[in-house]
Order: C-alpha cells, then structure tokens, then sequence
C-alpha cells in the first residue's frame, strides 16, 4: 500500500515522543536545577530604602542614574539589546556585577561611548538589586529617590530621563 | 487526428519510498530544528556573546530556520508527493517536540517565553517545510536524489542527537524548564537506526530465501 511506511512510523514515533512526554519531561523536571545568574552574596537582601546615600563605590561618579546589571548575558533571559540600549544611553552610569563580564564587555566595545564600570557585587549591596538591569535615581544630594519596581528596564530609563528633563 | 500526449505526474514517476527514506524523512525536519537552535546558542552563547552577529542571530534566528529547513527537506520531497508528505508528517513532530520538549534555545511563546508571540517562528517553519515541498515537488519531475541522501539525513539525524546531547551536558541554563530535547532526539534516532537495522535484516532475509529458491 502506497505510503503505509510513513503512516506506521509516524504513529509509532508520535505515541514514543507522547509517552516519552508525559513521563521522561516530569523526571528531567524533577532532577533539573537552573543556573541562576545572580551572584549567591545578592540574594535575601532586604529592599533599598528611599532617601538611603550612594554606596561609597559610586559615589565619586555623583551619578542621577545608575542601571546595575546582575545577570550574565548568556545564561539568562536578559534582553543584550536593552543593555545595549542602556551603554548607549551617557546619562546612564552602568554598573555591572554579573558573573560573567565578558558579554558586557562585548556590548561595551561596539557601543563607543558607554558609560560602564565593573564592580564586586559587594561594592552595591545596599542597592539590592533584585533583577538587572535594575535602575535606580539619585537627587543632587546623591540620596536615592526612585527604584525601578520590575522588569521593564527600558520603558523605565525612558520615563526616568523624561522626568528628569 | 492529433496524438494525445500524457506527461508523467509526480506520482507515477517516484516509486514508493522505502522504509528506510519515510523515517529518515519524518525525523529530518526535527534533526534540522536541533541543529539550528544549538548554532543559536553557540553563536550568542559560546563563540560571540554579545556581539552585532549574535544580536543578529537572536532577531532573525527564524529566517535561518527556514532556510535550513527549505534547503535540508528538498532533497525528501524530491522523492514526489509520497516524499512531501512524509516531510509534512515530520513537521507535525517537529512542531510536538518544540512545544513539548526544551532544546537549546527556547522559542519565543514556549516555555519560559511563553508570553511572547511565537506565530513568526510556526511561520517561519512551516514555510521553510513548504518551500522544500514545492522546490522537491518541482525538481522531482526531472531529476531523483540520490541514493546516498539517505545515507546523509540520518546522519544529521544523528549528528543532531550528539549535538543536543552536547549541549544539554555542558550548558546550565537560567530557564525554569528542564532541557529534554536530548532525550527526543534520542527515540528519533533510535527509530531511523532502528529503520535501517530492519530494511539491512529483510534485504538479508531475502537474499537467503532468494538462494533457496535458486538452489
């Protein structure tokens, strides 16, 4: 019978990948540990506060805006071109406490310009930053006015720069 | 009166597709899916994290896929409308596999991008598949693959398995989902190897009964 082959193998091979679904995706679950791109000393860090001073580490930038980046580029879901966006942008200090530097310095090389300083996680412990990039305001007495709620890192730094002008 | 003149449709002039060229056709399109998917990481991951090419990749990853999956299918469906078929029933398992198990890059609205629009990536596949059915469909009537392009699908089946397999050992993702693509890929090639194990054995068995006969 013309194309009984395809018919045959193709139902064996959907019920082996349908089985293979319900059982063999529970137990990969089941045994599947994420890497987390954050460094360990982040986590548990109780929120900024508002009016809270610059960490020392920043303080001779006087920055109004500082967008810290937590995350490794290449194993996370990190967005490269809203980093991108953020080293673009000069009124922006990035502050960049990743595992991994070496795709920030990537996005730092072809992005001429860029306002980027690489820190020890430690170095911005009091600004808690739970995601990145996390931005962050200070006024003119570098006390901390504004901390960016969630992950919408580019519609916030465009709202941040609008506000300020 | 005029002579009429019948010209050979695609079904009568391709023969029947072995065993052997239905699973390495159904498996193809899934085996050409892995192998793109781990060029994406390697390039935005491994080779060039953060560069203009690897953002370029990331935007139009999909584009790639359906060249890939357009040039890698053609030579199936040059096998006539039983070939096309079987690469239409091989995307029906690619589509399970990527919404069903995780590979190395994670489709935008699958898994932990769900709440994304996954429609240009499905378009961007299934276009890929219907170029190489109509470009096969079209070259079939003149020319036939090959034989050896049996030989070389099921080794990208496999290839792709080793790669997935590869990638799911060495690359610890932030994703919330588990990598399982390997394990998919795995059953695949063990059907198309197990599809050559069989046609080896019955080209045999008839070989044998052939002498029998003969003596």
């Amino acid at each position: 019978m013309r194309g009984a082959y395809i018919f045959v193998i193709f139902s064996s091979l959907y019920a082996c990948l349908l089985a293979l679904s319900i059982v063999g995706v529970q137990f990969g679950q089941a045994h599947y540990v994420p890497a987390d791109p954050r460094h360990t000393s982040l986590f548990g860090l109780s929120p900024a506060k508002m009016g809270q001073p610059i960490p020392a580490s920043l303080t001779r930038f006087a920055p109004q805006i500082v967008a810290v980046h937590t995350d490794c580029l290449s194993c996370s879901v990190a967005d490269p071109m809203a980093v991108k966006q953020l080293f673009s942008s000069r009124d922006v200090l990035n502050v960049v406490v990743a595992p991994d530097f070496r795709d920030y310095r990537a996005i730092e090389k072809s992005t001429p310009g860029a306002n980027v300083i690489y820190l020890q996680p430690e170095d911005i412990k009091d600004l808690a930053p739970q995601f990145g990039p996390c931005l962050y305001r200070f006024d003119r007495n570098l006390r901390l006015i504004y901390v960016q709620p969630s992950r919408v890192s580019v519609y916030a730094k465009e709202d941040l720069i609008a506000d300020r002008k | 009166m005029p002579r009429r003149i019948s010209l050979p449709t695609v079904s009568e002039s391709a023969p029947n597709l072995t065993i052997v060229e239905a699973a390495v056709a159904l498996t193809l399109p899934i085996a050409i899916v892995t192998l793109v998917e781990s060029f994406i990481l390697a390039v935005v991951a491994r080779w060039m994290p953060g560069s203009r090419v690897a953002l370029f990749v990331l935007g139009h990853g999909h584009w790639l896929l359906a060249l890939a999956l357009a040039v890698g299918c053609m030579p199936a469906c040059r096998r006539g409308g039983q070939g096309a078929l079987a690469i239409a029933a091989g995307m029906a398992i690619a589509l399970f596999c990527i919404f069903r198990f995780r590979g190395s890059h994670e489709w935008e609205g699958t898994f932990s991008l769900y709440d994304r629009n996954p429609h240009y990536w499905e378009f961007a596949a299934v276009l890929g598949a219907t170029m190489a059915a109509l470009g096969g469909l079209a070259m079939s009537r003149f020319s036939q693959p090959k034989h050896t392009w049996t030989l070389v699908a099921a080794a990208t089946v496999v290839l792709a398995t080793l790669v997935s397999w590869f990638d799911a050992c060495t690359y610890s993702s932030m994703s919330l989902f588990a990598p399982t693509r390997h394990l998919a890929m795995l059953v695949v090639a063990l059907g198309v190897l197990g599809c050559f194990g069989f046609e080896i054995l019955r080209e045999r068995y008839s070989d044998e009964k052939k002498s029998i006969y003969d003596h």
